[in-house]
């Protein structure tokens, strides 16, 4: 049976970034190759073991929100941080990247605990990163939209996701963006992520597949568009000379009968 | 040594009147002449380095002439709307022989409206305008109201728009709130819940209004696209709707608290609308007014709504304020339509998924007619473009229309369709954009134009030259 299940975690507090597009990318992508998914909306107080799914996704919110579901979040963590040591595909933007590490702590001082899957602990500052990124990762290039007060430290044992190459990264310092963890993965970047970056989202995919259908390849698909809008984020910041000098042309004007 | 301003601030404080009558002369005359320049250089309209100039010359010209206002200003602020609501303001009081002084072109940052300021001024710093009516961004309407001799400040919503200028909408409330206190009067909406409980920040003795819109048959579905705030200010539970207009503002009750809607004081009953007509009735406690106008949708019904409410507090009465409703037109860059030959384009500006959710609703009824989404990543547009992704494009979908995305970041556009299931085409110049959905409209047909801010103002610019409309300037 060709059937994933993606479960969307706290869909209606964490969303704050236009992040279900990470959602969406994702089934596209299954259905594309011939895959069915089935699709969990988990909210506070859903009964659900999240050992069952095969990839969980869950995105970014403001501070409030965060607190509403920080006790859910709580209830699940041994349940999440068990998934992820068994290997499942997961992605947590922003808000709850922050909540994957150790805690939280806000603007008026007060600490939300977060579940500790990542190595990490985040501290919010007066003043707000924002911006495009550019980030090399194992994955590749990956480009998105930093959007955070909140500064992230790594412990020394936990993996940064990539190295920023543009924009802050998790505290604008140490030129680490994001965490890792076997198939679990946090990050700051917005666009929504894996819009721009199919070869992520490829990735996460291949991840769930192969533990649950054994699955080794997938089938390519056409990313040409993802690659340009992903191309003209990354050189944003460069005059249009300066872009084509590097190639980035864009698309060419076409109209279809 | 600078001479004292004696003019007609000559009853005020001595304080009040900072700025030395030959600094303010020579700040209004340089403002006008940077706007006269770039005007015929076509740099623009002209909306905000005239501002900047003036402020440089006498930091306080804002301050000093807003004085000069004997009703003083109106400062009208949120998400959504504010350009609208402030011209329908403007059109009431000159209907009503108020002569208003405003920011029609919507900018409106604190430069933006000294610009509009210097600009109604004379060269000795009178105003002949006996109120101002301004738009206010909400991220600048704390430094604005502090500085502008305020009468009164409304509140139309707050969506989640420009997050990477605003940050959190909680924060933003807060910042409004605090700007609050420089009002007499307070005039918020009770549909929505975050604005209605910026209530806790007026202090006492200050007026406050509330504004509603009600639907007068069917009741829309509760759960549209992108609810922003559907837990209760005040203690994070989740809000019960009774009834939703659209988004999250309705008719609510916190179902753990006692906060619940307030009673408006001004209520616009929505009888119905089509494409092109709404018929609504406005209502206060002790009388009603009903009016035809051709501004249609929920969003222009709670315009309407505060516009009603701002102008009965400056004593026009209600019957006249239906009158002058039943007259408006859409203003700039909001529903515009361009004739060129025989095709027809209509122009909205959407700024965030709330107003691009509209706009797809607004449009829907016409496809499969070509239409063109244009995005910037200016900083006045927002340099995030993440919020594509909440905008429910799917609903466009179906065969047969033709589809192109262009600006800075149509290439976003064209990925978050293609998810959506529609297939564009990407032009990266603009004009080419236009070139492109001329071809695709049939003659005599209707074409679509969604965009954000600048590049609203640049296609309107490339419009305007082909059907030789009048800038907004002229």
């Amino acid at each position: 049976m060709k059937r994933l299940t993606l479960v969307h975690l706290y869909p209606a507090e964490m969303n704050t970034y236009g992040d279900s597009g990470n959602v969406l990318v994702l089934v596209n992508r299954l259905q594309r190759r011939g895959y069915t998914c089935e699709l969990l909306q988990i909210s506070v107080g859903d009964k659900y073991d999240l050992r069952e799914a095969d990839i969980i996704v869950a995105g970014g919110g403001q501070d409030s929100a965060q607190r509403i579901i920080a006790q859910d979040l709580q209830a699940r963590k041994d349940q999440l941080r068990e998934a992820a040591r068994e290997g499942v595909a997961m992605l947590a933007v922003c808000g709850a990247f922050q909540l994957f590490g150790h805690c939280f702590v806000t603007a008026d001082g007060s600490s939300i605990p977060g579940i500790g899957l990542f190595n990490a602990t985040t501290v919010a500052s007066p003043d707000r990163i924002v911006g495009d990124a550019v980030v090399q990762s194992c994955f590749g290039q990956l480009v998105g939209f930093e959007n955070h007060s909140g500064r992230t430290s790594l412990s020394w044992r936990q993996k940064p996701l990539g190295t920023v190459i543009r924009g802050s990264g998790n505290d604008g310092y140490w030129r680490h963006e994001g965490a890792i963890f076997n198939n679990a993965i946090g990050t700051y970047l917005h666009g929504p992520l894996l819009s721009k970056n199919p070869r992520l989202a490829d990735a996460l995919l291949l991840a769930a597949l192969e533990r649950k259908l054994g699955v080794k390849r997938l089938e390519p698909l056409d990313d040409n568009l993802e690659s340009s809008a992903a191309a003209i984020a990354a050189t944003r910041h460069l005059s249009r000379r300066e872009r084509l000098q590097q190639g980035v042309f864009g698309l060419r004007p076409r109209l279809s009968a | 040594m600078e001479s004292e301003y004696m003019g007609p601030t000559a009853g005020l404080r001595k304080s009040d009147a900072r700025c030395g009558r030959a600094r303010l002369s020579l700040a209004i005359a340089a403002g006008k002449g940077t706007m006269r320049v770039s005007r015929l250089a076509r740099w623009g309209g002209g909306t905000s380095l005239p501002g900047l100039v003036a402020e440089k010359l006498a930091p306080d010209v804002s301050g000093t002439l807003s004085r000069e206002l004997p009703g003083r200003s109106v400062l009208i602020t949120g998400t959504n709307g504010k350009t609208t609501t402030s011209g329908l303001v403007r059109n009431i009081l000159k209907d009503a022989g108020i002569k208003p002084v405003g920011n029609p072109s919507g900018s409106n940052l604190a430069r933006g409206i000294t610009s509009c300021l210097v600009e109604a001024a004379g060269l000795g710093g009178r105003i002949k305008a006996k109120v101002g009516v301004l738009e206010v961004d909400e991220a600048a309407l704390a430094a604005v109201s502090g500085r502008i001799s305020t009468r009164a400040i409304a509140v139309l919503n707050l969506f989640r728009d420009q997050l990477d200028r605003h940050g959190e909408i909680d924060t933003l409330a807060r910042l409004i709130g605090s700007s609050l206190e420089n009002a007499e009067t307070v005039y918020l909406n009770s549909d929505d819940a975050l604005v209605a409980s910026l209530f806790r920040y007026v202090a006492e003795g200050t007026k406050l209004r509330y504004f509603a819109v009600d639907l007068a048959d069917a009741r829309s579905r509760h759960g549209t696209q992108s609810t922003d705030s559907d837990r209760c200010p005040f203690c994070g539970a989740r809000l019960q709707f009774d009834s939703t207009t659209f988004s999250h503002l309705g008719d609510y009750s916190c179902t753990s608290c006692a906060f619940h809607r307030p009673q408006p004081q001004v209520t616009a009953y929505v009888h119905g609308f089509s494409q092109d007509a709404m018929t609504l009735c406005l209502k206060t406690s002790d009388e009603s007014a009903e009016t035809v106008t051709s501004l249609v949708g929920l969003h222009n019904a709670y315009n309407m709504a505060a516009a009603a409410a701002i102008a009965l507090d400056l004593g026009v009465p209600l019957a006249d304020i239906a009158r002058s409703l039943a007259g408006v037109s859409p203003s700039f860059g909001r529903g515009e339509t361009f004739a060129i030959d025989d095709r027809r384009i209509q122009l909205f500006l959407a700024k965030n998924p709330t107003s691009f959710n509209q706009t797809i609703q607004t449009i829907r009824p016409a496809t499969p007619s070509p239409w063109l989404v244009l995005v910037n990543d200016n900083p006045a547009d927002g340099r995030d473009v993440s919020w594509l992704w909440d905008v429910g494009f799917e609903e466009l979908g179906g065969p047969g229309a033709q589809v192109i995305c262009a600006g800075t970041r149509g290439l976003d556009v064209a990925v978050r369709l293609k998810y959506a299931g529609i297939e564009s085409n990407v032009c990266l110049d603009i004009r080419d954009a236009l070139e492109f959905l001329l071809e695709a409209i049939p003659p005599g047909e209707t074409g679509y134009v969604i965009s954000t801010y600048t590049a609203m103002l640049e296609f309107r610019r490339l419009l305007s030259r082909r059907t030789r409309a009048k800038d907004f300037w002229l």
